[in-house]
């Protein structure tokens, strides 16, 4: 039995009972391989759009963890694509793995069955995770996992980490815990992960890791939902998940997979298209769950499985006073705007810190909270159109982001970890004051 | 002596006599008018803000808020409340009731003409309305649009750039309404055509000829930061 699983609070609660085999995202030709096939007890999505680079080896690490931990399972390998023009799908359906005995494997393990499509739908993760959610439940495979595809660290064990809480420890949803740079994932580490843990009472390190393990009658309970025109359909899809999962009762757990080692920055990859997108998606889902919040105090860790081990980690370089500039620019274009929905208070103590020097630049710890609630409070009024609210986050958030720098610069792994937990309790701790501005129990101040 | 001079001065007395005469016969007239006019538009006023007070008793604003008509006026960049709002319609519609009232003291045949013309024009008017308010929306949406837009890509000179969408905007939806007016059809579309082509023409000019040292000063600046941003390995999700 692996650690931690009897720890593991919730039974989950019949999901969502709709009928979703009525209406298919899936072409014609993926429906006659899915039938072909049958049924399987494992399946791996891998979404892609153009990443003939880095996809191979993905698919090896996918293929060799498959044939060294489940060699006797019936598997199916799914490349859902975007619609690449770089020969991505060519490249997943000819690599093989090669000898298995450089992975330690004897025997001959069950050939994985490979299922290359091109998802129907709005361009996005999202979409590409809501063909892998069908394929998933016409095979009625047990155990399932996505990764993404541009990972140049990934190994067989993730198969296994990711895979294993499902298929051996009854867990329904495995969220990733990787070992970060202290000055990557700052969407997570400065509103997801408070937020998260905040408002749904459960320590989630990283709710929006990207690479997942889920049982099939999640990815059941994920097909039931009308969901997918929207920021959900985008990056927005991986909290969508963890929300989703943690509302419906679904035993969740996080899995140690080491570090996290993408491919060269993606050029295309906006900062404001994320920000917008995740927050967008996890505003959604907070004015959703709003009943559900309001009364959850404190918050627990959940089980977590896997070696932690320390990383050496490839170096971050971040200019410091291009962040604070752009902080200062924007604070100073859109003061009209966020005239609208900051609080007076909050306002003032963003202008106090105009004119510092980059070096010295500190947003404290409250006054972030309070920038982050007031804009959940917004989110839920209405009142600004989500186009304009959102992205006006991304001059707050980058000043936020300078200040963490600074802070962080002397910092060590543990020392980070004990930073983010005293936000996260500041968050917990003062969770009364978005209460107070929730539309309907009091006037915004 | 004296009789030549009244004599000369006699064809100037008569006509003012007569002047006299008629002002003595109109003074009333405009004096109810005056009289019209003010109490008319001290009604106006006192109405208006009987109206919004009253309804901020009701709590209209808030019924308007949770029937989410204040947040669409919000959203469409009407700032004030609601009952702000309704107070000056009702003030708008006794001042031209006003008006009419004291066009009808003058003639009551005037007043018949005028009361017909505007109730057949009222639809087109209406309708202009409509238009000029859809314009006000769509320009206070597409310049928060573009403001973030720009702010978030680090362009120059943003709330200008925003400036002048809205203007053109404005323009364009102006030209719809007295199009719809049926008048000053061509004026507007002219105004519309020489703004447009005016401002392509002169940016291009003035990007290309006088300002070509800041042309190349602005482009540089663009592809440093640009080269700045790639130089930051942070991964933020």
């Amino acid at each position: 039995m692996l650690p931690g699983a009897s720890t593991r609070r919730r039974a989950p609660s019949p999901h969502r009972a709709r009928s979703v085999m009525t209406s298919t995202v899936l072409r014609d030709e993926t429906l006659r391989q899915i039938e072909q096939i049958g049924r399987a007890d494992l399946l791996v999505g891998i979404p892609s759009y153009n990443n003939a680079r880095t996809i191979a080896h993905v698919v090896r690490a996918v293929k060799g963890g498959l044939a060294k931990y489940y060699p006797d399972r019936t598997a199916v390998l799914v490349n859902s694509d975007g619609g690449s023009v770089d020969g991505t799908r060519d490249i997943v359906q000819q690599t093989s793995l090669g000898p298995v005995r450089t992975i330690l494997v004897s025997g001959s393990p069950r050939p994985v069955e490979k299922v290359v499509t091109t998802y129907q739908g709005i361009p996005g993760k999202g979409s590409a995770f809501r063909t892998v959610f069908e394929i998933a439940v016409r095979l009625d495979a047990k155990a399932c996992m996505v990764v993404d595809s541009d990972l140049r660290s990934i190994t067989p064990e993730w198969v296994h980490l990711l895979l294993g809480p499902v298929l051996e420890e009854g867990f329904d949803y495995v969220c990733p815990l990787y070992a970060r740079h202290k000055y990557d994932g700052t969407i997570t580490n400065s509103i997801v992960y408070p937020l998260v843990r905040a408002m749904y009472g459960r320590r989630i390190r990283q709710p929006i890791g990207g690479d997942f393990g889920f049982s099939g009658r999640l990815a059941s309970h994920y097909l039931g939902f009308d969901v997918w025109d929207g920021a959900v359909a985008r990056f927005g899809i991986d909290i969508w998940m963890t929300t989703t999962a943690l509302v419906g009762g679904f035993p969740v757990c996080q899995s140690y997979l080491g570090a996290k080692i993408h491919d060269a920055k993606d050029p295309g990859a906006d900062l404001t298209a994320m920000l917008v997108q995740v927050t967008g998606a996890l505003f959604r889902q907070l004015e959703r769950d709003a009943p559900l919040w309001m009364t959850t105090t404190g918050s627990e860790p959940v089980p977590g499985f896997g070696f932690e081990y320390e990383v050496g980690l490839e170096p971050v370089s971040v200019n410091v006073a291009r962040l604070v500039a752009q902080f200062e620019r924007g604070f100073h274009e859109l003061g009209g705007l966020y005239g609208q929905f900051l609080a007076p208070a909050t306002r003032r103590d963003l202008t106090a810190l105009l004119g510092q020097e980059a070096g010295a630049f500190s947003m404290p710890a409250d006054l972030w909270l309070h920038v982050v609630y007031e804009y959940v409070a917004a989110y839920a009024s209405g009142r600004l159109h989500p186009d304009h609210l959102l992205p006006s986050l991304t001059p707050l958030y980058l000043g936020r982001t300078a200040s963490w720098v600074n802070e962080a610069a002397g910092y060590t792994a543990p020392d980070v970890e004990s930073a983010l937990n005293t936000l996260c309790q500041r968050f917990e701790e003062e969770k009364g004051y978005l209460i107070d501005r929730w539309p309907g129990r009091k006037e915004t101040s | 002596m004296m009789m030549v001079t009244l004599a000369a001065i006699d064809p100037l007395l008569a006509p003012l006599g007569r002047f006299l005469e008629r002002a003595a016969s109109v003074f009333p007239v405009l004096l109810a008018i005056l009289v019209v006019l003010t109490a008319g538009l001290a009604l106006a006023w006192l109405l208006d803000r009987t109206m919004v007070r009253l309804l901020r008793l009701l709590r209209f604003d808030r019924v308007a808020q949770r029937s989410q008509i204040s947040d669409a006026l919000h959203r469409a960049g009407l700032v004030h409340p609601p009952s702000t709002l309704v107070g000056q319609v009702v003030r708008w519609v006794v001042v031209v009731v006003t008006l009419v009232a004291a066009l009808s003291i003058l003639s009551t045949e005037a007043t018949d003409s005028v009361v017909a013309a505007m109730v057949s024009y009222l639809p087109r008017l209406a309708a202009a309305l409509l238009i000029l308010v859809v314009g006000y929306a769509v320009s206070t949406f597409l310049g928060r649009s573009i403001l973030l837009w720009a702010v978030n890509t680090r362009l120059r000179g943003a709330r200008t750039l925003v400036r002048v969408v809205q203007l053109l905007v404005w323009v364009f939806f102006l030209a719809l309404a007295l199009d719809n007016l049926g008048f000053g059809r061509t004026v507007a579309l002219v105004v519309l055509a020489i703004l447009l082509g005016g401002a392509v023409l002169a940016a291009a000019l003035a990007y290309g000829l006088a300002g070509k040292e800041l042309a190349r000063e602005s482009l540089e600046q663009m592809l440093r930061d640009v080269r700045d941003e790639d130089r930051d390995t942070m991964s933020h999700l």
